[in-house]
């Protein structure tokens, strides 16, 4: 397998395969953290199409000091807010209030899924937040760089974020082990 | 991996989320149809005689203006605004006599001593020349 930074020279002169090779790990990742940030299905595809396609077009601004990753969620954030307005026009049925596209993504038995759950609990921005760390594994500065957010206000952030959802799902465990995760900056 | 975690991150798995083949082509098509963006090409740096000249201009500027400003001409000295002063009637002090008199006085005395001192002389004369006293 070619380098990310091969692929990456190869896709800022024009190869489309070379970039669409450096995506192909991102794609269902990012459409699962889109489906969290759109109010609807087709949103997050929309979402997750012009991330790419802004990627591709906007390659040359990366910086090779930051993670590929990194960059690439930002942009996903950025195009997450255009459709999160959901001035989009569902030509489908309508779907009942209850269901997100978060809801409608998850069996019906697993309707107790901690990330449903922590849309009820937690801002935009501590989801986000609590995402990137758990579910990506970012680092807290990669996951400040992402959110534009201090280190200090990510660390206070998660840790606010853990407890909320501790005690959303009657974990009295699950907040107390934030300084441990802290460490690991 | 603590249990929590572990937990964010299985149900995270657990949100179907399927780059379908409709989608696939879609980002594709797109993709292919968008170039990506080149950086813009720094501008070339100028030739060293530009600066050159530049600079020479500047310096002739200054000194150009320097020279006008130290040779303009000095604006007429206004006299400063004196405030008329109404005139008064002073008395009038007649101070000639009382500076003249004690000079007047002097001259009459010395004019009668050059007389005096013409008739001792015209007398001693007469007796050394023999004429006759009168």
């Amino acid at each position: 397998m070619q380098r990310e930074s091969e692929l990456i020279d190869k896709a800022k002169a024009g190869s489309v395969s070379a970039f669409t090779l450096l995506v192909e790990g991102y794609r269902e990742r990012l459409l699962r953290f889109l489906l969290t940030r759109c109010p609807s299905y087709a949103d997050a595809e929309d979402a997750l199409q012009d991330t790419l396609i802004n990627a591709y077009r906007y390659l040359y601004s990366y910086d090779p000091r930051w993670r590929f990753s990194t960059w690439l969620y930002r942009i996903a954030i950025r195009n997450a807010l255009k459709h999160a307005a959901g001035d989009t026009v569902e030509f489908t049925e309508t779907p009942d209030d209850s269901d997100g596209p978060l809801e409608q993504c998850i069996d019906e038995e697993a309707r107790q899924n901690v990330w449903v759950r922590a849309k009820r609990v937690l801002n935009d921005d501590v989801y986000t937040a609590m995402w990137l760390r758990y579910v990506e594994d970012m680092s807290v500065n990669d996951v400040a760089s992402v959110l534009k957010r201090s280190t200090s206000w990510t660390k206070v952030n998660l840790m606010r974020g853990r407890q909320a959802l501790a005690a959303e799902l009657g974990d009295t465990s699950a907040g107390n082990n934030e300084e441990r995760s802290y460490g690991e900056v | 991996m603590e249990k929590f975690e572990q937990r964010l991150k299985d149900d995270a798995s657990r949100i179907r989320a399927t780059v379908t083949p409709a989608l696939d082509d879609r980002i594709r098509a797109s993709l292919e149809s968008t170039e990506p963006l080149r950086p813009e090409p720094e501008r070339p740096s100028r030739p060293i005689g530009f600066w050159l000249l530049s600079s020479l201009t500047g310096a002739t500027a200054a000194i150009v203006a320097i020279v006008l400003v130290n040779t303009g001409t000095e604006p007429e000295a206004r006299p400063p605004a004196v405030a008329e002063v109404p005139a008064l009637s002073m008395p009038r002090l007649d101070v000639r006599p009382a500076m003249l008199e004690p000079l007047e006085t002097e001259f009459e005395n010395l004019k009668g001593d050059l007389e005096k001192a013409e008739r001792v002389v015209r007398r001693d004369i007469d007796r050394i020349l023999g004429e006759p006293e009168d």
